[in-house]
């Protein structure tokens, strides 16, 4: 009983959703400043066959706000520690992670510390650290860092006025109806910099080589989250990984080519 | 046609994009915006033309909200110029889609916001200005807290001394230092009273005649016997070209002394704190706090008068006290116009050095025709209430100021008129004639004792209300409870002039 609870209780923390049915798991993980949306138009390809998790990291989306702790969520180890929750609480094994953005390092320390839980690892637009560093570019600097945090007070009133209904200039189809859009922009302003701080100031190269999980890396062109050259020092040291160059540009090819992703995972995954 | 001048000769930026993103349509105001020709925006994606933060926030929040909204509206974003100059604008967007929902064009306006941005940061900068001002006041409150506590568990271990005396002259000697634990509560209460008028940090300060060498004096004696439970020394060394009578806030002397005196002993396992007090370099009275104490590292040195860093926990615990009071002596010296200056070396000890502009009391106070020389003059004390009276005539005697009282106003001019009077304490309430109308008598009467000395005598003396009453024609104020220092100070001056 008592573990029942626990595991609901987890369950609802993260906003767990399980889809579709098969003998295998897959786990669609979304990145920084998103939610489980972000996988809308990607994880019902594989509904037909594969049992499908989706949820949202704390803070985000419709997870439980007060189970926020900073401490906890001080790192991205405490975010893979959180997958692993719920991947205990459901109780699956050999699971294919699929990592969007912040989230493919956050799956590979899941894997990291329980290889039995996450036997195949999906990144999308990974980046292992997003500052500049001696002999090493991934693109960002302290400064940018301090920007973006900027951004995000500056836009707090911005960000939540995009949920409000706007009456001029609404398109006739909004592809989201108000209740997703509210979902998606519910973050609290404290929580969204504390998991931009966490996020952009990690630093996960070291972590890279250790994962025991097969890897396939999944780079978008002019991508400036996470350039060309990272994605393929991600790929360089993870030894065995596979490495797929997409044709979608920007950071979101989950939202701007769904078609084309999964596309490259049933092909190199289910080969 | 018209269509095409309207998108042209709009005031704010606006664009047409593909389906990728890639502008395909630009019009002269997004040209001046964004320092580009229109040949280098065509083909760019729009998320380009930001700052890499704003393009960081773009890429995590904005493009995903776009493509699963449909529209964006008034973003605050930096448009990045070639010179690298940003500017602040809102921008909009909205995604057109045909018949099966697959994006065919998107739309974009940025407008100008760089001086809407200008507001909502002096208005952020404002809000960050209120949260500093409300912690300060947080580590006021907390300051005070500790330094009250202080002196009332000095009163309650000495009350239990008293009980405990030997004899009567050991009794005598605890219950000055108990006289002299409430006298500094009460400087405290008269300080929280002051912080109360002004907003923190605005403290005013008080300039009247006190006996100095009796303060620093006073102050050690308060301190000496803890020091010597703890086999320490507190000596004072005080040079013989040091003005006796000054003029200056002695409040803030006394909590400056009993602070830097007070925290020298705790940091010290042997031998003690020496004060030196000296004509100093700028024409005031030079100040050294010396101990033999642990002493500071460099790294700790900078950190010495930050309330926060010094309020710590640990320190609390191994030192006892919020370690808030330094950072209030930076106040009370830089309040005087000085500086703070400290120098110290591990395992051997701190040195804390600061000039205040006291004036030399003898040379201010305004010169007088009264033929008084000291012992001679007469003190006339006007006083209804019978325990002050009785107060203020003890102390006269142990000054051996020859003295007579009175208790209404009426009595006090009547008194003055008849002449031989040098000063006249005048309370303030009195029946009768109160003090006010009692000065406005004296001052309209013939002949020279319309010119004695008139020191107004008051529950309430602040510097506002002493100003106020030296304009009405006070020559001094004293404040009640009467203290010995002060009122010797004010004879002497008077009395002397």
């Amino acid at each position: 009983m008592q573990n029942e609870r626990v595991s609901m209780d987890i369950l609802r923390r993260n906003n767990v959703k399980v889809r579709g049915s098969g003998p295998r798991t897959l786990v669609f993980s979304h990145g920084y400043g998103c939610d489980q949306n972000m996988w809308r138009h990607v994880a019902p390809g594989f509904e037909d066959t594969h049992r499908v998790i989706s949820f949202d990291h704390v803070g985000y989306g419709g997870s439980d706000v007060s189970a926020f702790d900073p401490k906890r969520l001080g790192d991205l180890r405490g975010y893979a520690r959180d997958v692993l929750d719920v991947l205990e609480a459901l109780d699956v094994r050999d699971t294919v992670f699929v990592g969007h953005s912040v989230s493919a390092m956050i799956g590979l320390l899941a894997s990291n510390l329980a290889p039995e839980r996450i036997a195949e690892l999906v990144l999308v637009c990974p980046s292992p650290r997003y500052l500049d560093d001696d002999g090493y570019v991934g693109g960002f600097s302290r400064a940018d860092i301090d920007g973006l945090l900027a951004s995000l007070d500056e836009n707090y009133l911005g960000w939540s006025r995009s949920m409000a209904p706007v009456i001029m200039g609404n398109p006739a189809h909004p592809e989201l109806g108000q209740e997703l859009t509210a979902s998606f922009c519910r973050t609290h302003p404290a929580i969204a910099s504390h998991f931009a701080k966490v996020t952009f100031l990690s630093d996960n190269r070291d972590d890279l080589p250790r994962t025991r999980a097969r890897t396939l890396v999944l780079q978008c062109k002019e991508d400036v989250i996470a350039p060309l050259q990272v994605g393929q020092y991600v790929h360089q040291r993870i030894p065995g990984s596979r490495f797929v160059l997409l044709d979608a540009t920007g950071h979101c090819p989950n939202l701007s080519a769904p078609a084309e992703v999964i596309g490259a995972m049933k092909q190199v995954l289910f080969a | 046609m018209s269509l095409e001048l309207l998108f042209d000769e709009a005031p704010c930026g606006l664009a047409m994009a593909d389906a990728q993103g890639r502008l395909t349509l630009v019009n002269r105001a997004l040209v001046e915006l964004t320092g580009l020709t229109q040949d280098e925006l065509l083909g760019r994606r729009v998320t380009t033309l930001f700052s890499l933060a704003g393009q960081m926030y773009f890429e995590t929040h904005l493009d995903p909200l776009l493509r699963l909204q449909g529209f964006l509206r008034e973003i605050a974003l930096d448009v990045r110029r070639p010179d690298g100059v940003l500017l602040p604008v809102l921008f909009n967007a909205t995604v057109q889609r045909d018949a099966l929902g697959q994006v065919l064009t998107r739309s974009y306006t940025l407008l100008d916001a760089r001086e809407r941005r200008g507001f909502e940061r002096e208005l952020i900068a404002a809000r960050k200005e209120a949260e500093a001002a409300s912690k300060a006041r947080a580590d006021f409150i907390s300051y005070l807290s500790h330094e009250v506590r202080t002196p009332l568990q000095g009163l309650l271990g000495l009350t239990e001394l008293v009980d405990g005396a030997a004899n009567a002259k050991e009794r005598e000697l605890h219950l000055e230092v108990v006289r002299r634990s409430a006298e500094n509560l009460l400087s405290l209460v008269n300080d929280l009273l002051d912080f109360g008028k002004a907003d923190a940090g605005k403290l005013v300060l008080e300039r009247t005649p006190f006996d100095l060498p009796a303060e620093v004096q006073g102050v050690l004696a308060l301190l000496r016997p803890k020091a010597a439970r703890r086999g320490l020394t507190v000596s004072c060394d005080l040079a013989l070209d040091v003005p006796t009578t000054v003029v200056g806030d002695v409040v803030k002397l006394r909590q400056l002394l009993m602070n830097l005196v007070g925290n020298g002993l705790k940091f010290t396992e042997r031998g003690g704190v020496t004060v030196r007090v000296f004509r100093g370099p700028n024409g005031g009275v030079g100040f050294v706090v010396r101990d033999t104490g642990i002493g500071l590292s460099k790294e700790q040195l900078p950190l010495l008068f930050e309330a926060i860093t010094q309020a710590s926990a640990d320190t609390a615990r191994r030192f006892g006290g919020t370690g808030l009071g330094l950072a209030i002596c930076r106040q009370l010296v830089e309040l005087h116009g000085g500086r703070l200056e400290v120098d110290s070396e591990q395992g051997v000890g701190t040195e804390f050095r600061f000039e205040l502009p006291y004036a030399d009391a003898a040379s201010t106070s305004p010169q007088r025709e009264s033929p008084a020389t000291p012992g001679q003059g007469r003190v006339l004390v006007a006083e209804d209430n019978p325990v002050n009276a009785l107060l203020v005539r003890r102390t006269l005697e142990r000054l051996g100021v020859a003295h007579e009282v009175v208790s209404d106003g009426e009595a006090a001019v009547e008194r003055v008129r008849a002449g031989g009077v040098s000063v006249a304490l005048l309370d303030l309430q009195m029946p009768r004639l109160d003090g006010e109308a009692a000065l406005r008598a004296i001052r309209a009467l013939p002949g020279p004792a319309a010119r004695t000395s008139l020191v107004a005598f008051s529950a309430t003396v602040d510097a506002h209300e002493r100003q106020a009453l030296l304009r009405l024609g006070f020559d001094e104020c004293l404040a009640k409870p009467l203290n010995e220092a002060a009122l010797r100070a004010v004879l002497r001056a008077l009395l002397t002039g």
